[in-house]
């Protein structure tokens, strides 16, 4: 039986809107098709566990992201080593944000990230808050990644990120440049939650596929699932926000 | 009254009825909001009349269940509390309640308000409240406030505001509002449950409190009662769980009522109340608990309470069809890991309907639904999801590893009558609908003959 190994950073401080759906989609998704996944809580002062094969971490408030990146300046260099091994990483929101080289907070404080990511975020002083549809190609595959994002932070690429998706309707990594979200070797980033992955099976489904062909080489076969709900929860959501947009609802009064 | 503010009051209430008239809505915060735009200082001019002052309550759950059990306890002690009623709970629908009665606010009346956290900063300012209570901070509709920090700040701005000889109302039981009573000028009056029997287990609870407001280290629970909500301290600074003056004790819980031994400063009393579920006691609590710190006698507060329905569309019983239908509002996860935990003191598999819509009273975002222990929900029968995010419903069902069927109706009509049919007569349909959903499927209700006893936003019991 195929077994992976998933370390979930931070999930007692990094765990804004429904993050935990992420792994909930990543653990039925592998029970189901009888891969042992095991999911290792890693939290402050831990040390990480060798050998693993799925790396993620969510969103925070702002007061919990400083810990966060404080702690995560001593994990720093076991993660980059196993990021450069091919791990793969999945993070959210302000997890996200963390990978980058730096964050430069509305304040102005300049805060050094993990530097994975070739991005640099902005506090900024409006949320960006809404549904998101934003189109990704995965290998031969293109489709939609649907989610919600919330998040002040304004995020540009660097030369070496590729956008994970184009925003088609949201605002994504800036609301200026149409992008959504990093991708860099095997790191995703990306400002949607909502929960993520059991809304798009297919990425989720990427992820799996990657770590496995990681470990056990490429060829790795992944066994198809009934995917009828979430294929129909997917084409109900973008439908919903489709119909959002097209009427552009904001009452001016519930603006604050 | 200055001229300005009474021209804004008569404005205001003209456009609210007009609103009503034309079929718009809006009746129970519409007058408010247009006075406010000619008088921002209406409130302040209005309130400075009250003959009795004010109370204003504040909680992310709970609110209107608490603010109309404390309306009650006002009465019965030959108060009239001016109440902005149903949820209408933003700094309009304290200005359009205020408008309402501006012929006459003196003499018994007193201002009771329940008020959305991000504006009590201004409220308090504007009311110079004698009462303020905090119930409870969890995690509430993420989309509207940002973040969930900013929530305990915008309370602590409030309390900061109040006048020396106010009194402060406060959840022992919940360390985030519980840490608000540190700073505080005046000496909080501290409520919370004392009772060994009803403990949940560890795993159980969106616990979105976690962390100690005082220093930010880990908090160590002794106990939990729901949630976050429970006997803790904190290791490293030594903040603990406050001792309450008011407690509850030997609590008996059932799907229809709750019992409990109320201890008090002026001693021991049972009470019974008509509402299922431990987060209505800690309603309760805070609702008896207003009423002392404005010396009303806790054996009048009970009396008052005993014959307390629950508020509009949180656990209410409709008959329809010779079926029990029974409604529970959620907007939060929170809020759903109650109704959960409610409809589980029923121990046979249920017929069950989750009606999920995300219109801007519901929250936009549907994220939520995964911080809800839906892993929870026991045996059913039928298992219906229902409204605009029914598909995301469904979806959170089947990845809690729930074996049940799941069925997925967006339509309520369908939804409603496929859930009736499978209930059998006499039996025992649940709804646990969003806000707006819930809006509808009374209107649904409604049209099949279960009407009769509704009441709707806006009205007065
Ligand atoms: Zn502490």
């Amino acid at each position: 039986m195929n077994s992976l190994n998933l370390v979930h950073l931070y999930p007692d401080l990094m765990n804004l809107y429904g993050d935990k759906g992420n792994i909930i989609a990543l653990s039925r998704r592998c029970a189901w098709r009888g891969i042992d996944l095991k999911v290792h809580e890693i939290s402050l002062g831990d040390s990480l566990p060798k050998d693993m094969d799925i790396a993620f971490i969510g969103g925070g408030q702002d007061r919990e992201q400083l810990r966060v990146y404080r702690d995560l300046e001593k994990k720093g260099d076991a993660l980059k080593a196993m990021i450069a091994d091919g791990l793969v990483v999945l993070a959210i929101c302000g997890g996200y944000q963390l990978l980058g080289r730096r964050f430069i907070t509305y304040q102005g404080e300049e805060i050094q990230g993990l530097g994975v990511l070739d991005i640099e975020t902005v506090g900024g002083d409006r949320r960006l808050i809404g549904n998101v549809v934003a189109d990704i190609r995965l290998g031969e595959e293109e489709m939609a990644l649907v989610g919600f994002e919330n998040h002040s932070g304004q995020t540009t690429l660097g030369q070496k990120a590729k956008p994970l998706g184009r925003v088609r309707l949201g605002f994504g990594n800036n609301g200026q440049d149409g992008s959504e979200g990093a991708w860099q070797d095997n790191v995703f980033g990306t400002y949607l939650h909502g929960s993520l992955l059991p809304k798009n099976p297919v990425f989720a489904d990427y992820l799996i596929r990657s770590a496995l062909e990681r470990k056990y080489g490429s060829g790795t076969v992944l066994e198809p699932l009934n995917d009828t709900m979430e294929i129909a929860a997917h084409a109900a959501a973008v439908e919903r926000i489709e119909q959002l947009h097209r009427r552009r609802w904001v009452p001016g009064w519930f603006k604050r | 009254m200055r001229t300005k503010s009474a021209i804004a009051s008569l404005i205001g209430r003209a456009g609210g009825a007009g609103s009503r008239a034309l079929g718009l809505g809006g009746g129970t915060s519409l007058p408010g909001a247009i006075a406010l735009k000619i008088d921002p200082g209406l409130i302040r001019e209005l309130a400075r009349q009250l003959g009795q002052g004010s109370v204003i309550i504040t909680a992310t759950n709970g609110k209107t269940t608490t603010a109309n059990m404390t309306a009650k306890i006002l009465s019965a002690a030959s108060l009239t509390p001016v109440h902005n009623a149903a949820g209408a709970n933003l700094a309009y629908g304290v200005a359009t309640a205020l408008m309402k009665d501006a012929e006459g606010l003196k003499g018994s009346k007193i201002g009771l308000f329940e008020v959305d956290e991000a504006v009590v900063k201004n409220v308090v300012e504007d009311l110079d409240p004698k009462v303020m209570a905090v119930g409870n901070i969890f995690r509430d509709q993420l989309d509207r406030f940002g973040e969930v920090d900013q929530t305990a700040r915008l309370i602590s701005e409030g309390i900061r505001l109040l006048k020396p000889d106010a009194r402060l109302v406060l959840n022992a039981d919940d360390p985030r509002v519980a840490a608000l009573g540190q700073d505080a000028k005046v000496e909080p009056i501290y409520f919370g449950i004392a009772d060994m029997d009803h403990l949940m287990g560890s795993e159980m609870g969106a616990q979105d409190s976690k962390d100690c407001l005082v220093c930010g280290g880990p908090l160590t629970y002794e106990k939990r009662y729901f949630s976050h909500l429970g006997a803790y301290s904190c290791p490293k600074c030594g903040f603990k769980r406050p001792r309450p003056q008011i407690t509850a004790t030997d609590l008996k819980l059932t799907l229809e009522a709750s019992r409990f031994t109320l201890k008090t400063p002026a001693g021991e009393h049972e009470v019974e109340l008509g509402v299922p579920a431990i987060y209505n006691v800690y309603n309760a609590l805070l609702a008896i608990s207003i009423g002392f710190a404005i010396d009303v006698d806790p054996a009048t507060s009970i009396a008052a309470l005993a014959d307390f329905q629950p508020t509009f569309g949180r656990l209410e019983k409709i008959e329809v069809e010779g079926k029990h239908v029974r409604l529970m509002l959620i907007k939060n996860p929170t809020g759903f890991n109650q109704a959960i935990e409610t409809l589980n003191l029923d121990p046979d598999p249920k017929n069950i309907i989750i009606a999920i819509n995300d219109n801007l009273a519901d929250g936009t975002d549907v994220s939520w639904l995964w911080d809800a222990d839906v892993e929870r929900i026991g045996k059913t029968k039928a298992l219906i999801t229902s409204g605009i995010r029914a598909h995301d419903m469904a979806l959170r069902l089947k990845y809690s590893g729930n074996n049940n069927d799941i069925q997925v109706e967006p339509k309520f009509s369908e939804a409603l009558a496929a859930g009736l049919e499978r209930t059998p007569d006499g039996g025992d349909l649940y709804i646990l609908p969003t806000y707006t959903a819930m809006l509808d499927i009374r209107r649904h209700l409604e049209k099949m003959g279960g009407a009769a006893a509704f009441w709707r936003p806006g009205d007065r019991r």
